[in-house]
């Protein structure tokens, strides 16, 4: 499957601060979303998403793209390990960036219903938080002090377990 | 502790649950992660409560001391109780542990039978005695009527007791897995008719039998029998029936095979010296494109495909 980019349909996204995309209408069929306004022919020329800033826009377009160049595994049963490795490393890389960014990301690919980045995204968060203390993890998480457990409710959830605290 | 949030805002409540879970189940595995992030804030305490896959995995976090197998026990019941407070079902669970006293493995029977009542629908037990004075883990009756079972995966292990006099009505079994398991006569045979919907039985190291039978089963398309002990008779009435891996165990004579009604039976492996009467044996197969034979001549393998 190649993609060719000058014949291909293009389709146009705008983000909250008013700057446009122009992407291959492949790489925006990687978005649920956008495909099912595609196809429900409800898209117009522009597609505004006013809940998503350019930064974060443009990093999704970024995986995207690389995503829907890459051949998908239900296609072809014997798709070459390198396009996976390829893949593999090119997700390692992308999700190298600060958790405010990661947040942007999920929150976004969440309301595009991009399946694969929202897997993505949460493996990052794991993998972040994994081993930390629950001080450390709430911090990471920029977790609502207003929501805290009570003191006591977290003394008797700590000593139930107390062994996962040490 | 020095404050530097620089957004206030707590993006997790933000996210559906369903994210919230995603993101725990890549910690699925680590429970003592799983156990801080539930004292984070309140909705993280009820987001893991209702975290419906429950995989406890004493290997991975106890060097066998005595005091810390009690711990993962109670562990162990601690967190199928909160599951089983919420209004949800439970997905999976996957229990691969020791045990040294009976009250362990009682225990975890009634944490079983808690979670089967909840609509259990993937289950993984791999539970073995330190103490061989012990007696072999016993299956909960309750199995047999976990209708909401899809995938039942057991190691070494005993079927429940009242298996043959019971009602098996495991009407949505689609998975059928059994390791090093002692089963007796007819057992298989009774236990398939009552999971109508199961499309593939997968038997490994098993024994006590000496005759695998399945009778006009319209569902399973696949049947792996690897290495089971006495075997010597294999009856498989299937029309959808598609794939077969047979491996004979070293000391048993070849079994004798009728699959001749599989008319779907495209894919046919056998590993295992010698192979009696091959005529008799190549009459099975009417239908079939790939045989694949692997007879174990001295040390040497040799292989080899026909294509009728």
């Amino acid at each position: 499957m190649s993609t060719s980019s000058s014949s291909s349909k293009k389709i146009v996204l705008k983000s909250a601060d008013n700057e446009t995309f122009e992407i291959d209408e492949i790489v925006a069929l990687e978005s649920q979303a956008i495909k099912n306004m595609i196809e429900d022919e409800c898209a117009d020329n522009v597609i505004p998403l006013g809940n998503i800033d350019s930064k974060t826009l443009s990093k999704i377009i970024e995986y995207c793209k690389k995503h829907a160049e890459s051949p998908k595994k239900d296609d072809n049963a014997d798709i070459d390990e390198k396009a996976v490795e390829d893949l593999k490393s090119f997700d390692a890389e992308f999700a190298k960036v600060d958790m405010p960014l990661i947040q942007d990301i999920l929150m976004a690919a969440n309301f595009l219903n991009i399946d694969n980045l929202i897997g993505l995204m949460c493996r990052t968060i794991a993998d972040r938080i994994k081993g930390k203390t629950p001080e450390e993890i709430r911090k990471i998480l920029n977790i609502n002090k207003n929501d805290l457990l009570s003191p006591e409710q977290e003394a008797k959830a700590r000593e139930e377990n107390s062994w996962a605290f040490d | 502790m020095e404050e530097k949030t620089i957004d206030t805002t707590d993006w997790i409540s933000m996210l559906p649950n369903f994210i919230i879970h995603q993101i725990l189940s890549y910690l699925c595995r680590d429970t003592k992660s799983l156990i801080r992030i539930s004292v984070l804030s309140k909705q993280w305490f009820a987001l893991t409560a209702s975290f419906p896959l429950l995989y406890f995995n004493l290997g991975a976090w106890s060097n066998f001391f005595s005091q810390e197998i009690d711990t993962f026990y109670r562990y162990v019941e601690y967190a199928v109780s909160r599951l089983c407070n919420q209004d949800i079902s439970a997905h999976t669970l996957d229990m691969y542990a020791e045990y040294l006293h009976l009250e362990q493995i009682e225990l975890f029977g009634r944490c079983l039978e808690s979670l089967i009542k909840k609509g259990l629908q993937v289950l993984v037990i791999r539970i073995v005695s330190l103490d061989t004075n012990l007696p072999i883990y016993h299956l909960p009756n309750t199995l047999l009527s976990a209708s909401f079972l899809i995938s039942l995966t057991l190691h070494k292990c005993e079927l429940p007791l009242s298996l043959m006099d019971d009602d098996v009505k495991l009407k949505s079994l689609r998975l059928l897995s059994l390791i090093q398991l002692p089963i007796e006569e007819g057992v298989i045979e009774y236990m398939i008719k009552g999971c109508p919907l199961l499309e593939e039985i997968y038997l490994r190291f098993c024994y006590g039998f000496s005759a695998f039978c399945v009778n006009k089963h319209h569902n399973l398309q696949k049947v792996t029998i690897y290495s089971n002990v006495g075997l010597q008779r294999i009856d498989v009435d299937a029309p959808n029936l598609s794939y077969v891996f047979f491996l004979k165990n070293n000391t048993d004579k070849a079994p004798s095979m009728f699959m001749a009604s599989c008319k779907k039976l495209k894919t046919f492996c056998y590993g295992g010296f010698p192979l009696t009467r091959p005529s008799d044996f190549l009459s099975n197969f009417k239908f079939i494109n790939d045989v694949f034979l692997n007879l174990y001549l001295l040390s040497t393998t040799l292989t080899c495909r026909i294509i009728p």
